[in-house]
C-alpha cells in the first residue's frame, strides 16, 4: 500500500532565505499527523508545496504515490485542502460555492454529495445561507465541506482552529476525528498549539526554521513526556523560536 | 474519482465567471452606458436620415411644381452604414473601457475573494482555468456586441430610403468583428494586469493609462493626429506630415497604434473615408489587431500559470 504522503529532501527557498530545508517525512494512510512549529517555521510553505500551490525548489513529494509535480492532477485528485482563513465567494450561498467546487473536483453526483457532506459535518442548515453572512466557525465548516466533497484520501488543514472560540475548537476537533475514523482519511494538520495535537493526532512532527527536528507517534510522545505541560516544554526545547 | 476534463473545467470556470460578472455593478454600469450610447448612435443616424428624407420630399415637390427634373435622394447615394459612424468613437472610448474593466474584474474578483488557493488546489489545469476566463470574456463581449448589432439591424430596417444589399450586411458584420477584436484586446490587457500585479490600484491604473496612451497619445506621435481626430471616423482635416520624425515614429510605433488601426478598419467597413493615420492598408491594420490579441492571450495564460497562489491576494 502506497504511503499517504511521502516527502524526500524537499527544499523551498526564496532567494537566500530557506523556508523549508531538506525535509524528509513519511505519513502512513489513516494517520492524523500534527505538524508543529512556531510561526514562520515553514509549516504553511510545506502545505502549499504539497497542495501544488507552490513549486518546490528541489526534492520530491507524493500524495498516495502520485508525484506532486510530474503527476500534479492525480495528486490533487487525492487531496483536500482547508486554508488557515477559509475564503469563498461571499455573494453566493454555501450550496452554490460547494456546487462549484464539487464540479471542479469531478464529483459525479454533486448535489447529493453536498447534502451528504453537510449532514456528515452536522450543518445542513448552512446550505442556503450566503457565505458573506457566516461566522468564522460556519465558514470553517463550509471550507471543510468543500475539501471533502470528493472524499479525498488525504486532507490538509492549515491552522484549522485559528480564530475559533473554545466551542468552535471542540466541534472542529470532533469533526477531524470523525473524518479520520468514519471515512478513513489521512489528515495532515498544521498547528502551533501543542494542546491541539495531544487531543487529535496519532503522530507528530516538529519543524523548526524549515527543518524537521522531531517525529514520533503521539503514544510514544505522551509516554516519554507525560502531560500537556511537559509536552509544551518538550516542544519549546525542540523548536525554540528565533529571538525577536 | 476522476478529474474533470480540460473542456469541462473550461466551461465550469467560464460559466462561473460570467455569473459573477453579471453581479458586478461596475461592469453592469459600463455595459448599460455602452448600450445607451449605441441607442443614441442609432437614434442620431435615424434622425439625420429622416430629416434629409423630409427635406428631399419637400424639395422634390417644388422641383416637380416648377417642371424641373428631380435629382436623386442624397440618402440613397451615401453608404447606408455611414449612419452608424458615431459607433467608431463609442466603441473606441466606452466599449474599450468597459472591456478593460470587465477583463480586470474576471481575475480581480477571484484574487480579492481569496479563492485562488482553493481553485488551484483542485484537480484542474491552470491552462484550463485561463481558457475558461478567456472564454467568459469572449462570450460576454460577443453578447454585448450582439445586442448592439440587433439594435443596428433594426435601425437599418426602419430607416426609409436606404439602399440595403448583401454588401451592407457583410460590412456591418465586418465592423462588429473588428470591434470585438478591439474590445477583446483591452479586455485581455485588463485581465493580464489584474493577474500580474500585487496591488489592485496598479492592476487597474496601468491598463487605463495604456488605454489613454493608445487612444490619445500614440496617434499624435505616429501621425500628428489631434486626439479627437484620431477617433473621428470622418476624414481628418490634417494632412499627415512627411517629416523624418513622423516617417520614423510612424514605422516604429505604427503597428502598436491599435486605436488608429481600429479606426481605419471600422471606418472603412462603415463606408466612411478614414482619413489620415498610421494605418494605410486594411491588411496591416487587421494584422496589428490580431497580433496584439494573440500576444495578450498568450501572456494572460502564462500569467495564470505562473501566479503564486500562496500570495495571490492583493496587498492593498
Amino acid at each position: 500500500m502506497a504511503l499517504a504522503i511521502e516527502i524526500t529532501k524537499l527544499t523551498k527557498s526564496y532567494g537566500t532565505f530557506v523556508a523549508v530545508e531538506n525535509l524528509n517525512l513519511q505519513i502512513e494512510q489513516g494517520e492524523v499527523f500534527g505538524f508543529l512549529g512556531h510561526n514562520g517555521a515553514g509549516k504553511t510553505t510545506t502545505i502549499h508545496i504539497l497542495t501544488s500551490l507552490l513549486a518546490p525548489t528541489s526534492g520530491k513529494a507524493s500524495i498516495c504515490g502520485y508525484d506532486i509535480v510530474d503527476q500534479g492532477m492525480a495528486a490533487r485528485t487525492n487531496l483536500g485542502y482547508v486554508p488557515e482563513s477559509v475564503r469563498l465567494y461571499e455573494q453566493i450561498t454555501a450550496f452554490e460555492n460547494l456546487l462549484f467546487f464539487a464540479r471542479l473536483s469531478g464529483v459525479e453526483k454533486p448535489k447529493s454529495s453536498i447534502d451528504e457532506t453537510l449532514m456528515l459535518l452536522d450543518c445542513p442548515e448552512l446550505s442556503s445561507k450566503c457565505v458573506g453572512s457566516m461566522s468564522k466557525g460556519q465558514r470553517q465548516r463550509i471550507g471543510l465541506a468543500q475539501a471533502i466533497l470528493h472524499r479525498p484520501p488525504v486532507l490538509f488543514l492549515d491552522e484549522p482552529t485559528a480564530g475559533l472560540d473554545p466551542a468552535g475548537i471542540k466541534t472542529l476537533r470532533d469533526l477531524i476525528t470523525k473524518l479520520n475514523r468514519e471515512l478513513g482519511m489521512t489528515i495532515f494538520m498544521n498547528t502551533h498549539l501543542i494542546s491541539e495535537v495531544s487531543k487529535t493526532c496519532t503522530s507528530i512532527g516538529v519543524l523548526s526554521h524549515g527543518q524537521l527536528v522531531y517525529r514520533d507517534s503521539i503514544d510514544k510522545v505522551m509516554a516519554r513526556f507525560g502531560d500537556d505541560q511537559t509536552l509544551e516544554d518538550m516542544y519549546l526545547s525542540l523548536a525554540p523560536p528565533k529571538a525577536a | 474519482m476522476t478529474a474533470p476534463s480540460f473542456l469541462q473545467t473550461t466551461w465550469l470556470i467560464a460559466s462561473s465567471t460570467m455569473k459573477h460578472g453579471t453581479r458586478d455593478r461596475t461592469v453592469a454600469l459600463l455595459a448599460a452606458m455602452f448600450f445607451v450610447m449605441i441607442l443614441i448612435a442609432a437614434y442620431l443616424g435615424w434622425s439625420a436620415t429622416a430629416t434629409v428624407n423630409a427635406i428631399y420630399a419637400k424639395a422634390a415637390l417644388v422641383f416637380q411644381a416648377q417642371g424641373k427634373p428631380v435629382p436623386p435622394n442624397p440618402v440613397g447615394e451615401t453608404p447606408p452604414l455611414s449612419v452608424f459612424r458615431n459607433m467608431v468613437t463609442y466603441v473606441a472610448l466606452l466599449g474599450a473601457l468597459a472591456a478593460l474593466v470587465l477583463g480586470h474584474q474576471i481575475m480581480a474578483t477571484d484574487r480579492k475573494s481569496g479563492i485562488v488557493p482553493l481553485l488551484f488546489s483542485r484537480p484542474a489545469r491552470r491552462t484550463a482555468i485561463a481558457t475558461g476566463k478567456i472564454s467568459a470574456l469572449f462570450l460576454t463581449i460577443v453578447g454585448i456586441l450582439a445586442i448592439s448589432l440587433l439594435v443596428n439591424i433594426f435601425t437599418l430596417l426602419v430607416m426609409p430610403g436606404l439602399a440595403l444589399n448583401a454588401g451592407v450586411w457583410i460590412g456591418l458584420l465586418k465592423f462588429y468583428t473588428v470591434s470585438a477584436l478591439y474590445m477583446f484586446a483591452f479586455a485581455m490587457l485588463g485581465a493580464v494586469c489584474a493577474t500580474r500585479f500585487k496591488t489592485e490600484s496598479v492592476a487597474l491604473l496601468l491598463p487605463i493609462t495604456i488605454w489613454l496612451a493608445l487612444t490619445f497619445i500614440v496617434p499624435q506621435v505616429t501621425s500628428n493626429i489631434s486626439p479627437m481626430a484620431a477617433l473621428n471616423p470622418m476624414s481628418a482635416n490634417i494632412v499627415p506630415p512627411s517629416s523624418h520624425f513622423f516617417v520614423i515614429t510612424s514605422s516604429v510605433f505604427g503597428p502598436l497604434s491599435i486605436a488608429e488601426a481600429y479606426r481605419f478598419l471600422a471606418s472603412t467597413y462603415l463606408g466612411v473615408v478614414p482619413g489620415a493615420g498610421a494605418s494605410t492598408t486594411a491588411g496591416g491594420a487587421l494584422l496589428s489587431l490580431l497580433v496584439t490579441n494573440v500576444m495578450l492571450l498568450g501572456f494572460f495564460t502564462l500569467s495564470v500559470k505562473n501566479l503564486d497562489a500562496s500570495r495571490s491576494e492583493y496587498r492593498d
